[in-house]
């Protein structure tokens, strides 16, 4: 009886502690993570790997690396998540910028050597 | 009373402000200067200051603003600077991108409409190609003196190209077949049935095997100057069609012929 009006006290304020010590450490960024997956997935509808294989491979590792560090218990590495995931998304930003860029000018090439080859036959037309 | 708390007071406030001067001086020591920034601000004034590109992506480009601004920003944290130059250098080339891309689609526009013209000047050029070859054409045919017939245009050879019962052709007499070689060449779709004709003088078997020979004549002509023999072909009718009377010596002359018959093209 006399032992547990003692340990009573000591436990709520060992629970209090506990609680405390869970409150520092910060919620992973979901938000960040969200919008560095819709920026991937957006590039890979793209096919921005065609184009910009490299920012496409950088932004994947990035995001992982995110998540990674967001489970960590170390709270510098935990601070590190929300940077890695907006690099991840800006990274596949720009896979997806390339992509288009990229589709744009094959078009146009291919309307210059149209007119390129068109051009070429009439000369010969008017010379035969 | 008063005046020792005033005392205090102004000490504490002197050295506070002094406190925070070190601070401050401190701070100043410690920034982080990455190149990268000054960069990226480099990059974007070029992107901002190019007539092309400026004003094809407004959005991506004040994004890019914003973000070098922040890595403007004083740091003293070396990892957050990198972090947000990072950021500020893709966020420029990002709208580099965009409006380049723009640009594309746009001159997209001249480039299409360059390819039309180009078709109908092509499309020009070959119909008046071929109305001149046409024109030029109808003028030969007309210089043959072919008559036209339903079975085609018929150049008739008169009896002057051979000497009396021979098949072979006198020289000088075939300025008429050398414009018809000409008008063969052009007109490659154009075949031709060479028929020899007799007058009635002599049997029949001989004049067959005149005017088949006459017929052949010509038709050697024809191939030896290069018209391909799949599209000639000779023939000897005897004198089984006359067109004029076998009573008179005129009428004879007129039968004894070859006539060209130029066939009409495939339909």
């Amino acid at each position: 009886m006399k032992t547990a009006n003692l340990s009573t006290p000591i436990l709520i304020a060992a629970g209090a502690l506990a609680l405390a010590a869970c409150a520092t450490v910060p919620l992973p960024p979901n938000d960040a993570f969200q919008a560095a997956d819709i920026a991937i997935s957006n590039a890979e509808n793209d096919h921005a790997a065609d184009y910009a294989p490299l920012e496409m491979r950088t932004a994947h590792e990035k995001i992982s690396a995110a998540r990674a560090d967001a489970m960590q218990t170390d709270e510098v590495q935990v601070a590190q998540a929300r940077p890695l995931a907006d690099e991840a998304r800006v990274e596949a930003d720009l896979a997806s910028a390339k992509a288009h860029l990229g589709k744009a000018e094959a078009v146009n090439q291919e309307l210059q050597k149209n007119n390129s080859t068109l051009n070429q036959e009439i000369q010969r037309g008017s010379g035969g | 009373m008063n005046t020792i708390k005033n005392v205090i007071r102004s000490g504490l406030y002197g050295t506070t402000l002094g406190a925070a001067a070190i601070l401050l001086a401190a701070c100043a020591a410690d920034v982080v200067k990455d190149p990268g920034v000054a960069k990226a601000r480099a990059e974007l004034t070029d992107l901002q200051s190019d007539p092309r590109l400026a004003g094809r992506a407004p959005i991506a480009i004040h994004d890019a603003d914003t973000a070098v601004r922040d890595a403007e920003v004083p740091q003293t944290d070396p990892v957050v600077e990198t972090h947000l130059v990072y950021i500020a250098e893709r966020r420029v080339q990002i709208a580099r991108a965009l409006a380049q891309t723009k640009y594309d689609e746009d001159q997209r526009k001249t480039l299409s409409e360059q390819n039309g013209q180009i078709q109908l000047n092509a499309r020009t050029n070959e119909a008046n190609a071929e109305k001149l070859k046409n024109d030029n054409l109808q003028a030969q045919l007309a210089a043959l003196q072919a008559k036209k017939t339903d079975r085609g245009m018929v150049l008739t050879l008169g009896d002057v190209l051979f000497s009396t019962g021979r098949s072979d052709l006198k020289p000088g007499s075939v300025e008429n077949l050398d414009r018809l070689v000409t008008f063969l060449g052009q007109a490659p779709d154009r075949t031709v049935r060479i028929e020899g004709h007799t007058d009635n003088r002599g049997g029949q078997d001989m004049n067959q095997a005149l005017s088949q020979k006459r017929a052949d004549s010509v038709a050697l002509y024809l191939t030896g100057r290069g018209i391909s023999s799949n599209r000639v072909t000779s023939v000897g009718e005897g004198y089984n069609s006359p067109v004029a009377d076998n009573n008179t010596d005129a009428g004879r002359q007129a039968n004894r012929r070859v006539e060209v018959i130029i066939q009409d093209p495939p339909a």
